[in-house]
């Protein structure tokens, strides 16, 4: 359970220092050096709470619920869509380029190359 | 799974949400940046509110600037210099009309289509062709012999840049996230930009070609007649005993004039699609002011009014701001995006507000050029002469060249091409400007005489200034340039280009004031300033019908002396100086039929109109059937001014169709449409018949909820780039056709600003506009005033004598403190 917490903690602190990119180098990064058993689910847990964690900071700071459904009238959705969207979208990148870090690790390790 | 197997689906997967991470795909913005919890859109959500206490610093400031914020989140700006007031100024109004003040620039600049794309490219090619810009900077750069001015614009745009810089992009409003675009920096020279676009929402008009229009169907002579110089009922903003019927009898419809027919499309072409459909029931611009002397006043002190109308959008046109220099200014009131100081307000001494003149100041020249495809040359007095070329380029977001235009200028202004003809034209609000230096003077005036000095350079667009003092002295003045005309020539037809002999020769010296009249009272609601039987000098063909001016001056004569109430319940009252005028003609003609008709359906729409108050309060149930009957009368009437494709060219206003109402056989009567002639009694019966058969279709019967007069108007304020969710629409309000709150058949145009001010010892201000100070859609201040708005109450104005005595009422909301960089 560790491994997903820190990769959590380090969506989090790449988020805030480097923007969304952070996201999916720290995808590839948890894949590549497969820091646990399951790095594609590790790395998508971690996307999915490193931005929970940030959007729930961010209401502390001011109505999210609010915003969520001024966006969501202004694209046609539900709010929930939006919040939705929002959480889905690190899991993903973060997950597919954990994917990508273990094919590229297993084609290291078979050298195999790009042939 | 074969490892590139392996590979291959999440590099995909990568690949696509990589991609929507880092581009805009079906109209979102790239979702990468905006969804970020910490750099995107959801910062919006942590500026929805100011914080309660805060320091910055800002370089260039003189001393430090305290700004305190009142319970209705109004900035109270202490500072030690003017200087440091309008730096501060800028900041403050870019923290809550960032987006505002940059779409609003870029509308003028014609760049839109670099913020919101190629759906802009209409408008801005518009904007550019006019030349609004190309006035604007050349304006600005005339102000280098006045360095206190560009002083002003100066420190306004830094304070704006300073707000901007300040930014990290998840403090970015809500907009540009929206549309993935980024701030761009406040130039001084857009504030000019700003003021010429109000010129051109003011005063831009195609009269002639609407004339021209008209001609091509009935000739011109008629189309004198429909489309008047002159308004037909005159109750003008000079004091006079009371209205005035101008006598003139409207001549039957002539020959189609071929040479002087316009296309309707064409029409459109110049102007943007219009709905000509509706005579004076469209997109209203109706402002009003009026004041009475301590002679008409309930407490003996002069009491002032004013709401001008405007386009309603959220946020709202104005701001309110109070700007407190010792010893130099202490002023309040409404600022427009960009405009240092207050444009409408009040200060310890005097008090002021503005409805628009509209008075004609364009005009059009036909014009020959040397070659149609690639123009360098115009002909004047037989020679030729070079055409000021500019080539224009329109961009995306992303930068790329969406097209490439070539506009051209003569001596006059910019050649518009309408249906392949070139057409210049001459306008004052490309001409010059004297409005900076006007407002700033003026937010310093101790009187109602150094008032009128103030603003003697006011330019363009004219405006009814309207002032009073703390003293009880009261003026008003249409102040502007008015032009100079040929001799024998009006501006209502487009001129010959190719001969000087055209052109303006000056502008007048004088133009309409009225100071402290006997009367007691000055009132206007765009209405023509002066009978042109007293000075034939101020005409055009935009002036609204008269019945607003009608009712307010009613209202104003009828009491001896009145209130800050009473002057306030105007600005909403439900009395219609229209229905007073065309409801007789309709029972009268109902009256007439009812010999020869057996209708029930006549006779009960009769009753109906006989029973109504002639009000138009929201529970009322008459002024449904009045305006059904109204718009049917309209249509009907103006039959003749249909194209051969069906569509309207024009519609007279009301005030025309009322002085047909004394022609009973006139031929307009007529329907082309039916076999028999109709005459004006059968017209008008059958228009209210029609109404209340129609009606009953639509809302059901008399007495049924659907004729409740609030269920048939609403307001509209929509967002500025039109986005609904950000919008409150259908807002039921208390206005109509003609009333003293105007409300446009769409809704989109309305009381943009409503102000009572109470001067003497003390000032008593009571004001609200549609909409709240911030322009953050989740602030609690982004709609707070609507409501008392719609309700057509005012809210108390906190004007204090002191930051101390804000404080000490418990009104404060929110403290800043501004620092010189540096000084912490």
């Amino acid at each position: 359970m560790i491994a997903p917490v820190l990769t959590a903690a380090a969506v989090v602190l790449g988020t805030w220092g480097f923007g969304w990119l952070a996201v999916p180098a720290i995808g590839l990064a948890v894949g590549l050096a497969r820091i646990s058993e399951r790095p594609i689910r590790t790395a998508a847990f971690a996307g999915f709470i490193g931005w929970a964690a940030l959007l729930l900071i961010a209401a502390v700071d001011g109505p999210v619920g609010d915003l969520a459904g001024v966006l969501g009238g202004v694209m046609g959705v539900p709010a929930i869509v939006v919040i939705s969207a929002t959480l889905l979208y690190p899991t993903v990148l973060a997950g597919a380029a954990a994917g990508v870090g273990t094919a590229l690790r297993a084609f290291g390790q078979e050298g195999s190359g790009w042939g | 799974m074969k490892p590139t197997t392996k590979l291959l689906l999440p590099a995909l997967l990568l690949g696509a949400s990589g991609y929507l991470g880092l581009r805009p795909v079906a109209g979102l913005p790239p979702l990468g940046t905006f969804l970020d919890p910490v750099n995107g859109v959801w910062g919006v959500a942590a500026n929805a509110e100011i914080p309660a206490e805060e320091e910055i610093s800002m370089a260039g400031l003189e001393g430090e600037v305290s700004v305190v914020y009142d319970d209705r989140r109004v900035p109270h700006i202490y500072a030690s210099s003017t200087t440091d007031a309008y730096r501060a100024q800028g900041w403050v109004v870019a923290r809550d009309r960032l987006f505002q003040l940059e779409i609003q620039a870029r509308a003028t600049a014609g760049t839109l289509t670099e913020l919101v794309g190629e759906v802009a490219l209409q408008a801005d090619r518009q904007s550019r062709a006019l030349g609004l810009a190309w006035a604007a900077e050349r304006d600005w750069a005339g102000l280098v012999d006045q360095p206190e001015l560009v002083s002003v614009l100066e420190d306004y745009a830094e304070g704006v840049n300073a707000y901007i810089g300040s930014l990290e992009r998840s403090d970015w409003p809500l907009e540009y996230h929206l549309l993935a675009a980024e701030p761009m920096e406040w130039q001084a020279a857009h504030s000019m930009y700003l003021l010429k676009r109000m010129g051109w929402t003011l005063t831009y008009s195609s009269t002639e070609f609407r004339k021209a229009a008209v001609a091509g169907l009935v000739g011109k002579v008629a189309a004198d007649a429909l489309i008047p110089i002159n308004a037909p009922i005159q109750e003008p903003i000079e004091p006079h005993e009371g209205p005035r019927v101008l006598a003139a009898p409207i001549p039957p419809p002539g020959e189609p004039d071929r040479e002087a027919a316009i296309q309707i499309a064409v029409l459109d072409g110049v102007m943007g699609p219009m709905d000509l459909s509706r005579g004076d029931d469209g997109p209203v611009l109706g402002s009003n002011n009026w004041a009475v002397g301590p002679s008409r006043s309930a407490t003996g002190r002069p009491i002032l009014a004013g709401d001008p109308h405007l386009e309603l959008t959220l946020p709202s046109i104005w701001y309110e701001a109070h700007l407190v220099v010792p010893d130099e200014v202490d002023v309040y009131g409404v600022t427009l995006m960009g405009t240092p100081g207050v444009v409408i307000g009040l200060n310890r001494d005097v008090a002021w507000t503005f409805t628009n003149t509209g008075h004609d100041v364009v005009d059009y020249y036909r014009e020959r050029l040397d070659d149609t495809e690639t123009p360098t040359r115009y002909t004047l007095d037989g020679e030729w002469r070079d055409l000021e070329v500019r080539r224009e380029e329109y961009l995306g977001p992303d930068g790329a060249l969406l097209l490439t235009d070539t506009v051209y200028h003569t001596h006059r202004g910019p050649v518009l091409f309408v249906d392949d003809e070139p057409i210049s034209l001459r306008w004052t609000v490309l001409d010059g400007q004297g409005e900076v230096e006007a407002l700033v003077r003026a937010n310093a005036a101790g009187s109602v005489g150094e008032w009128l000095e103030a603003t003697v350079g006011w330019y363009a667009p004219t405006q009814n200034g309207l002032v009073a003092d703390r003293h009880g002295s009261i003026a008003i003045r249409s102040q502007g340039v008015y032009p100079i005309r040929p001799e024998g020539t009006t501006g209502d037809w487009a001129y010959d280009g190719t001969t000087s002999a055209s052109d303006w020769t000056g502008y007048r010296d004088r133009v309409p004031m009225e100071i402290d009249p006997e009367q007691g009272y000055l009132a206007s609601a765009n209405q023509q300033p002066v009978d042109p039987d007293a000075d034939d000098a101020f005409i055009g063909s935009d002036w609204p019908s008269p019945w607003r001016a009608l009712t307010i001056n009613g209202l104003l004569r009828g009491k001896e002396r009145h209130s800050a109430d009473d002057l306030l319940s105007y600005q909403t009252h439900p009395s219609s100086a229209r229905a007073e005028y065309f409801a007789p003609a309709f029972q009268a003609a109902a009256a007439v039929l009812a010999e020869t008709d057996t209708g029930a359906v006549l006779r009960e729409a009769a009753d109906i109109l006989a029973a109504w108050d002639l009000m138009y309060d929201r529970e009322n149930t008459g002024a449904v059937l009045f305006e059904a009957a109204m718009s049917e009368l309209q249509n009907r009437v103006w039959d003749e001014l249909e194209d051969a494709d069906g569509r309207r060219v024009a519609t007279p206003a009301t005030d025309v169709t009322w002085a047909l109402l004394g022609q009973p056989a006139s031929p307009w009567w007529d329907d082309r449409s039916t076999e028999p002639v109709e005459t004006r009694d059968v017209i008008l019966a059958e228009s209210l018949e029609t109404a209340l058969t129609e009606l009953g279709g639509e809302i059901g019967g008399a007495g049924q909820p659907g004729w409740r007069w609030g269920d048939n108007r609403f307001a509209q304020v929509m967002h500025l780039v039109g986005m609904p969710a950000l919008s409150r629409t259908d807002l039921e309000i208390q206005g109509g056709p003609g009333l003293l709150n105007p409300s446009s058949g769409s809704g989109t145009h309305g009381a943009s600003w409503r102000m009572v001010v109470e001067l003497g010892d003390d000032v008593r201000v009571r004001a609200t506009y549609p909409g709240g100070q911030s322009g953050n859609p989740l602030s609690s201040s982004y709609t707070d005033r609507l409501d008392d708005w719609i309700a057509g109450t005012l809210q108390a104005v906190r004007y204090p004598a002191s930051a101390e005595s804000l404080e000490t009422d418990g009104h404060v909301r929110a403290r800043l403190v501004i620092s010189p960089e540096g000084s912490r």
